[in-house]
């Protein structure tokens, strides 16, 4: 069952549209903020001055370029976008009862949950992984120094001490969190599939929430997640308001997609 | 069918189908308002407590200040400014886009498929979806702005003008001096923006479908308000508050051709492609 529904993720056209959109987020970035600096890099060495690093370049590292805000905005409907319709597709054109046939409710919910939440994940990852590694390729992994002014985490931000003594860690957890937040987004469309009507519905489900969070951070900027993904902060991230945030989510997906989905007539 | 009988089989088609979509605005009405009231009292007990004045009752936000916030858009950004789009400018359009998406896909399949047959004529069927376009826009803002006339009319500052303390609390720029229609330019600008990007949105989606027409639009909007620093100062999408309502840099006569011309293009292409999209439909009718 597993095997069947990672085949399905990613054998899927969506998926490929989805790491598309991502990579051309990630290159845009990469021509319009990474590409630039190689020509300073030795001037800035006959200067004196302390040259542009990986670290405040990448994607993840800066927020005054369109492509950092764009690929957080947009991020729950690239998550979505590959597998998280997948489950009212089954309902609506009757795959599921063919499944059901030969195999148990349970493993079919867990396995297309594993599923829903790897290819949300996968999507997220792969675009910044190829982000970082061009800039990487680019630009010196010099180690960030506030005093200089080019690196923009501060005390108050969350795991900023990591950041300072070992800025590859940082950038890696970084990333499996944006991962992680992708796949608990995709998840959300799961959550809402016996409850809306409509595969768009559906799908943009996890960016409605987005969007909630985003107009409530007009008061309290640490709940959304277009601030606390970015590995950049420009809301200073809070741990708790984090570990709050993912454990309502993965609440609502036991209860409205794997509790409701054991006892579901659509189901049966 | 009559286009009068079409327009009437896609309000009844329509509200089947996306009638709980427009709880949002009201939603959003609310919520905005009571978060642009907190953020409006925090600063100015915080400037009271600078000048040393403790205990003062904030002034309440208005209906138009609230609206002008909503609707003010982004200063233009400064090389090394942290670019962040304004969450009401673009929630307020997105969950208007989100209300109507979709539908010129349901109209594509099932009952919409046998009126579009009916109908006979792609320019009735067009038609009848812009006058649902049209009510909609008019239906989306007057509830969403319901819960806050009726919050701010209880209070009793219904329409008051924009007052300098709230706009300093809010940090969004006063009007420039001798600004010629300013009702038309903070209430019907935005609204007739919104109108224009929902008939792009549905030429997006005759070609690609709703959600990577919705996607394009989410992220034209994120792009229009960066690209409009320093390119142009003529990308409307964005009705930057600095060019068009502070400086005034910008015509409003120019915009409203802007957009109209927005209109007309997409209305021209959807019938374009309507004309060649479904070669089955023809043997259906038949």
């Amino acid at each position: 069952m597993f095997r069947v529904e990672f085949q399905r993720v990613f054998c899927n056209r969506a998926f490929w549209i989805a790491i598309g959109i991502g990579a051309v987020i990630a290159l845009g970035q990469y021509i319009q903020n990474v590409v630039p600096m190689v020509q300073y890099l030795s001037m800035d060495l006959e200067k004196g001055v302390y040259p542009h690093s990986v670290f405040n370049k990448w994607m993840g590292g800066e927020f005054f370029t369109v492509w950092p805000m764009l690929f957080y905005f947009i991020l729950p409907i690239l998550a979505a976008l590959p597998h998280g319709d997948s489950f009212y597709q089954d309902i609506r054109l009757g795959y599921v009862k063919n499944i059901l046939t030969k195999t148990d409710r349970k493993t079919y919910l867990r396995a297309k949950l594993l599923a829903v939440f790897c290819s949300g994940a996968v999507v997220i990852i792969a675009p910044l992984c190829l982000n970082l590694l061009l800039s990487a390729m680019t630009l010196p992994a010099l180690p960030p120094q506030p005093s200089t002014g080019f690196f923009y985490l501060f005390d108050r931000n969350m795991w900023a001490g990591l950041y300072l003594s070992h800025p590859w860690i940082y950038t890696f957890l970084y990333i499996l969190l944006d991962g992680l937040a992708g796949g608990l987004f995709a998840c959300i469309s799961l959550a809402g599939t016996l409850y809306v009507t409509g595969r768009f519905v559906v799908l943009m489900l996890p960016f409605t929430v987005q969007m909630f969070l985003y107009v409530l951070a007009l008061t309290v900027p640490p709940l959304s997640p277009v601030s606390f993904l970015s590995p950049a902060q420009p809301a200073s991230a809070v741990p708790g308001v984090l570990i709050g945030e993912a454990l309502i989510v993965m609440m609502i997906v036991y209860l409205c997609y794997y509790r409701k989905g054991l006892k579901d007539e659509f189901l049966s | 069918m009559k286009s009068l009988q079409m327009i009437k089989f896609d309000f009844i088609h329509f509200r089947l189908y996306h009638r709980n979509r427009f709880l949002l605005p009201l939603l959003f009405g609310a919520a905005s308002y009571l978060l642009v009231s907190v953020m409006s009292a925090r600063a100015q007990e915080a400037s009271a407590a600078v000048e040393g004045i403790w205990g003062m009752e904030p002034d309440q936000v208005s209906f138009m200040e609230w609206w002008y916030y909503i609707f003010s858009g982004l200063e233009v950004l400064q090389y090394q400014d942290r670019f962040q789009v304004p969450a009401g400018w673009i929630v307020s359009n997105l969950l208007f886009l989100y209300s109507l998406s979709g539908y010129i896909s349901l109209s594509r399949t099932g009952m919409g498929k046998l009126a579009m047959i009916k109908c006979g004529s792609f320019i009735r069927w067009i038609l009848g979806k812009s006058v649902l376009n049209l009510v909609s826009v008019v239906v989306y803002y007057g509830l969403m702005v319901c819960p806050v006339l009726l919050w701010t009319g209880l209070q009793g500052n219904f329409f008051s003008s924009l007052r300098p303390e709230i706009l300093d609390s809010l940090s969004i720029p006063y009007l420039r001096e001798g600004t010629e229609h300013p009702l038309f330019l903070l209430v019907f600008l935005p609204i007739l923006c919104s109108f224009s990007l929902v008939f792009l949105m549905e030429l997006l989606e005759l070609y690609f479908g709703a959600t990577i027409s919705f996607l394009s639009m989410a992220v034209a909007m994120v792009a229009s308000a960066y690209l409009a620093w320093p390119v142009s100062d003529s990308l409307f999408v964005m009705l930057r508050r600095t060019t068009l309502t502070v400086e005034g840099t910008i015509p409003w006569i120019q915009i409203v051709m802007m957009l109209s011309g927005s209109i007309l293009v997409s209305l021209i292409l959807s019938w374009m492609k309507c004309r060649t999209m479904d070669a089955d439909l023809e043997s259906e009718k038949k």
